[in-house]
């Protein structure tokens, strides 16, 4: 286990920092020097050698690539010079009030994804499974900021119930939190989209578990059905869930930017959108390699998550 | 095919050696080839068909279309701009006033295009790329393999709208764009197939038998590994679509005035507050019925190229635990195994194969409702084979769920 885990940390490091060096790439390819930024689009030549000199924008680039390796390191993502402010912390500023809306979804999903699915095992090839297999598949084929503005026209507009976008006045996760009608439909509308994946595997896990032995053995012991799907096949069905959360980082920044940017809510996502407007490289490479990094995580954890769990799995 | 207990009499002279009369697992005919079989079982799907028949009529609606329904959609026309439905113009007119309808077929046009145009591209990259990995072996499908690794690790839609800041707006670029950030599925999975065919009897036959290299892998690799891309290809252009969605409803899309579904959803958060429905619900709709009849398509092209889940000869199956003939058409009577609720209840029938892609995916759909291996000889293996691997090899997954390739979604 313990030779495992580091050789799965040696790989994810590796990774990690092949991420760098295309991210660096990219960075110096979209943006070679921040310089016109600082000096205004129509500076001299000479004054942007100068700068790039005077901030070491003229060494060769591998020397320049420790050197970004080196702040990375130290948590340093560059400078945005468009909002004037570090890029360390923006992100640190933003990501509290993404965290809450993620995880919040992210929960909320598996609250609903994983009843769903035992649901749809046990009643299987009945007109309840063949409705929210339906529903399911075409929330997986929907775009979500589709079915935000589908939420939007309803819940908010027609209805009147949610806010069609979140109040200017939270500013912080903890005031998000205590407002949940102002992030009822950011919540859901990124919830959704997991429910659909989640609720997938979490029927087929279900469909294989309840085929086997110690299901048959639980019930015949006279246990309830109950106790059978609560006690004995719920823990062994989500053992997948574990994997499927730790794969869905990337889907749920995916997400997050969508859904921050249709209900303006101030995060990651927006602040993203914002650099995308602003041709701000640095913020935005800065914020793919946090995705990155988050993604390389979230396998890691999973994994071993996993083995953690599952006495099965063995890991040689 | 009289004897219903034909198959295991047969089975059983195999083992004891009494009969040549054919493998285990009953009667062989040979009757077509692996394609035919394939396509027969992927026809046999009603969904498949419809969802097929979905985007044939995309591709008439949006490249025919025109001609029968043509629209100025060059010239704006302020005087014009968002008129309901009616008049003329069958959907109204959107804030620059071009036809809806004649902007719909338009913006499909650019997504079925972007969206076959980059799952192509992908796939050639993809599939060149795993199956040099998968062939060569040692330290180059190493660091091949790490290369697709650290790409697969970036979030695909932010890299994507990154460069699409700078490269973007026409149809080719976007494609572009698309496809050489989207091979890295394609090339885990061929190369996984390559490294399990390589390892198949019938190559080492082959090799034998005194085959050349080039034969062996144009003759015999390829083919067999195209199945795997060919399922692919569906789900590429299905989610090329939504990212292409995702990028033109973010504004980064094509240039005005060409446009995709999603550029036209980009000010659909004023649309639906001014109550413009007609802005924002047909152009949905349609991006969610092509997407969805995509996936349609691939899960059924899947299971179709599944050979463990292929029939062997047309006509009636019979299932190995009762050999009661089932068609296709009609619920089994299998019962699976005697499972309390099967007792009680006479419902909890399950049928050899669900209607349509409600079953379970990748493994034993023919027999997804009980899943037994009693049932369905192929439920063993499909459960048997996600033990070690920490992936989410869930038979539910959406794509071919090699243990290796974890990743099914990709955004």
């Amino acid at each position: 286990m313990t030779g495992y885990i580091i050789r799965r940390l040696a790989t994810a490091v590796i990774v990690v920092l092949g991420v760098a060096a295309i991210i660096f790439a990219l960075l110096h390819w979209l943006a070679p020097t921040p310089a016109y930024d600082v000096l205004g689009a129509k500076a001299q030549p000479a004054a942007v050698a100068s700068w790039d000199k005077l901030h070491g924008y003229d060494r060769p680039e591998i020397e320049q690539f420790f050197s970004y390796l080196n702040k990375l390191l130290h948590l340093n993502f560059g400078y945005s010079y468009k909002l004037d402010q570090s890029v360390s912390a923006l992100i640190k500023e933003n990501a509290g009030r993404s965290a809450y809306l993620t995880g919040a979804a992210l929960v909320l999903s598996l609250i609903i994804a994983i009843p769903l699915g035992i649901m749809q095992a046990v009643r299987r090839n009945t007109i309840e499974d063949y409705t929210f297999t339906t529903l399911n598949f075409v929330l997986y084929s929907m775009p979500s900021f589709f079915l935000g503005l589908i939420l939007i026209q309803f819940l908010a507009l027609d209805w009147g119930i949610f806010p069609p976008t979140v109040s200017d006045s939270i500013t912080s996760a903890w005031q998000a939190f205590t407002h949940p009608m102002q992030l009822t439909l950011p919540i859901v509308t990124l919830a959704a989209i997991n429910v659909a994946s989640f609720s997938r595997y979490m029927r087929s896990s279900a469909l294989d578990n309840l085929a086997q032995d110690y299901i048959r053995l639980a019930r015949a012991k006279g246990l309830s059905e109950r106790a059978v799907l609560s006690r004995h096949l719920l823990r062994n069905a989500c053992l997948p869930m574990i994997t499927l959360v730790g794969l869905s980082i990337p889907t749920l920044l995916a997400g997050n930017l969508l859904t921050e940017y249709l209900f303006n809510y101030p995060g990651l996502g927006l602040l993203f959108y914002t650099a995308l407007g602003n041709l701000d490289y640095n913020v935005l490479l800065a914020y793919v390699i946090v995705g990155a990094i988050l993604t390389v995580l979230g396998n890691l954890i999973a994994d071993i998550a996993v083995a953690a769990a599952d006495p099965r799995v063995r890991l040689d | 095919m009289t004897d219903p207990a034909a198959p295991l009499i047969e089975g059983l002279g195999d083992i004891t050696g009494l009969s040549m009369a054919g493998p285990d697992g009953g009667e062989v005919q040979v009757i077509a080839s692996g394609w035919k079989l394939a396509l027969r079982e992927f026809f046999d799907n009603k969904l498949a068909v419809l969802g097929l028949a979905v985007i044939v009529l995309f591709v008439l609606f949006c490249f025919i279309g025109p001609l029968i329904h043509p629209s100025n959609q060059s010239l704006v026309n302020p005087l014009n701009s968002d008129q309901a439905p009616g008049g003329g113009h069958a959907l109204g007119t959107d804030e620059n006033g071009f036809d809806e309808l004649g902007r719909i077929m338009l913006g499909g046009q650019t997504a079925l295009e972007i969206g076959f145009f980059s799952a192509a591209i992908a796939t050639v990259i993809g599939t060149l790329w795993g199956a040099i990995a998968g062939l060569a072996g040692g330290i180059v499908d190493g660091i091949m393999m790490r290369i697709v690794d650290i790409l697969l690790s970036i979030p695909l839609l932010f890299i994507v709208l990154v460069l699409a800041t700078k490269y973007s707006g026409t149809v080719f670029k976007l494609s572009l764009l698309i496809g050489l950030w989207a091979w890295t599925i394609p090339s885990r999975l061929v190369r996984g197939e390559v490294l399990t065919l390589r390892e198949r009897d019938f190559i080492s036959a082959a090799r034998v038998m005194g085959a050349t290299r080039r034969r062996i892998v144009l003759r015999h690799l390829i083919p067999n590994a195209l199945s795997v891309v060919i399922v692919n290809v569906t789900f590429q252009v299905a989610d090329a679509i939504l990212i292409l969605a995702y990028i033109g409803f973010l504004g980064f899309g094509l240039q005005f005035p060409a446009t995709s579904w999603g550029d036209m959803l980009g000010g659909a958060q004023n649309y639906v507050t001014e109550g413009y429905w007609w802005l924002v619900y047909p152009v949905g709709g349609c991006l969610v019925a092509l997407v969805l009849a995509t996936n349609l398509v691939g899960d059924a092209l899947r299971d179709a190229f599944d050979v463990r889940l292929r029939r062997r000869q047309p006509g009636p199956r019979r299932c190995l635990l009762c050999s009661r003939s089932t068609t296709s058409r009609l619920r089994s009577s299998c019962r699976g195994p005697p499972s309390r609720r099967s007792v009680t209840s006479a419902s909890a029938s399950t049928p050899t194969r669900p209607s349509g892609w409600s079953g379970s995916r990748a493994a034993a759909s023919r027999c997804s409702g009980s899943r037994s291996s009693a049932c369905c000889p192929t439920a063993v293996t499909s459960s048997r084979a996600r033990s070690s691997s920490a992936a989410a090899s869930s038979s539910d997954c959406r794509r071919p769920s090699c243990g290796d390739c974890a990743a099914t979604r990709w955004l």
